[in-house]
């Protein structure tokens, strides 16, 4: 995602044309450069693990989970059953029913084929890069979305046939900085966020609560877990600073803690 | 085609049953929801983005290589995403956070400070 500039809305009122399409080719292009590496260790491990290449190649096509595709290879190969292996990475992304529910407000009008390619490729990098920009009111351009998503994807399923057929070339992405890429594009879109002291206490407490679960034992449960606990505790806050202003009127908190946060989507084109 | 179902086939199955449950909860809320939001839902879902984010990548920078380490002189990545927290706050720059985060992790590895 470029920086949203003055020169935004040039790119916003047609579909295709070119702006777009280097709009979104650019928003897709970090999530393309840190997916790659780890798709490439994902094809090495899949033929270490003697996973056919069609197979590891198709998963990466049609799954398209980090995660997701290292737990279901090392429960596969580590003599799981099917069921296991599912019900495993079944739970580790039930993050994505929070996410989808999420964008639903900004995507639910995509029809047909859109919806359901949309719907497919909702990532983890790219639900966070896409919730930012509809939050700052960009608008649901087609080709900008789906040539971010296809960049990605590109991205995964090229790293992934790299790492299959020349899992040899290359031995060490460490010394670029590239095993780095997806978390510091996090903390790039998750510092946005930030818009007030709840929504900093609500990534605070969704942190914590994610390593603890995570350092519990709970690996698999700790992203969902978190997320609800942490969401759930902001609109209590919420929910009770807005009843309490309702009575008090000017009156506000005395924490100012639930008054300052405004759930409106407005609130954040101040810091865009 | 024969012999490699033959020879693959629980695999394979396992991969689409995997797929189904991948790509379910994805689609899942996109067909099953209906218009309109109730008011709560909509409040709820305004921290869901920051939640899931810090979530998802505040492990990764505490866990480095699998090992919890809470001490940021110790731990590159923890190092780095502090760093990058600061970056981002201040410049409020998306691709500058992230070069700068990447080019700080590979910059300590370079010099030998930190692996």
């Amino acid at each position: 995602m470029p920086q949203p500039s003055s020169a935004d809305p040039q790119f916003q009122a047609v579909e295709g044309t070119a702006a777009n399409f280097r709009l979104g080719f650019f928003r897709g292009l970090p999530i393309a450069l840190g997916y790659a590496p780890v798709a490439f260790a994902f094809g090495v491990l899949c033929v270490q693990n003697s996973i056919p290449p069609a197979l590891a190649i198709a998963m990466s096509v049609f799954m398209l989970a980090g995660s997701g595709q290292f737990i279901t290879l090392s429960m596969w190969c580590s003599g799981a059953g099917i069921l296991s292996t599912t019900v495993a990475v079944f739970v580790t992304n039930l993050r994505y029913i929070l996410m989808a529910v999420a964008l639903f407000p900004y995507v639910g009008k995509l029809k047909g084929f859109s919806r359901l390619l949309y719907g497919w490729q909702i990532t983890d990098e790219l639900f966070a890069l896409h919730v930012t920009a509809f939050q700052k009111g960009w608008p649901l351009n087609k080709t900008a979305v789906f040539t971010a998503t296809c960049s990605a994807h590109i991205g995964w399923v090229g790293g992934t046939v790299a790492g299959v057929f020349c899992g040899g070339l290359v031995t060490d992405v460490k010394p670029l900085g590239l095993d780095y890429a997806l978390a510091a594009m996090f903390l790039a879109l998750l510092v946005p966020q930030c818009t007030d002291r709840l929504h900093v206490l609500t990534a605070v407490m969704g942190a914590f609560f994610s390593v603890a679960l995570k350092s519990a034992g709970f690996g698999q449960w700790n992203v969902v877990l978190a997320t609800i606990i942490a969401a759930t505790i902001a609109t209590v806050i919420y929910r009770h600073g807005k009843k309490r202003d309702g009575g008090l009127q000017a009156g506000g908190g005395k924490d100012g803690e639930a008054t300052a946060s405004s759930p409106a989507p407005k609130s954040r084109e101040v810091q865009a | 085609m024969t012999a490699f179902l033959e020879q693959h086939g629980p695999l394979a199955a396992c991969l689409l049953a995997c797929t189904v449950c991948t790509v379910g909860p994805r689609l899942l809320p996109l067909y099953a929801l209906r218009r309109s939001l109730p008011g709560w839902l909509k409040d709820w879902l305004e921290f869901v983005p920051a939640a899931v984010m810090a979530a998802l990548v505040i492990p990764d920078v505490f866990f480095y290589e699998g090992v919890f380490n809470p001490n940021p002189l110790d731990n590159l990545f923890l190092l780095a995403g502090l760093l990058a927290i600061g970056v981002s706050a201040l410049t409020r720059n998306f691709f500058a956070t992230i070069v700068f985060a990447m080019a700080f992790v590979a910059g300590m590895r370079w010099l030998g400070w930190m692996a």
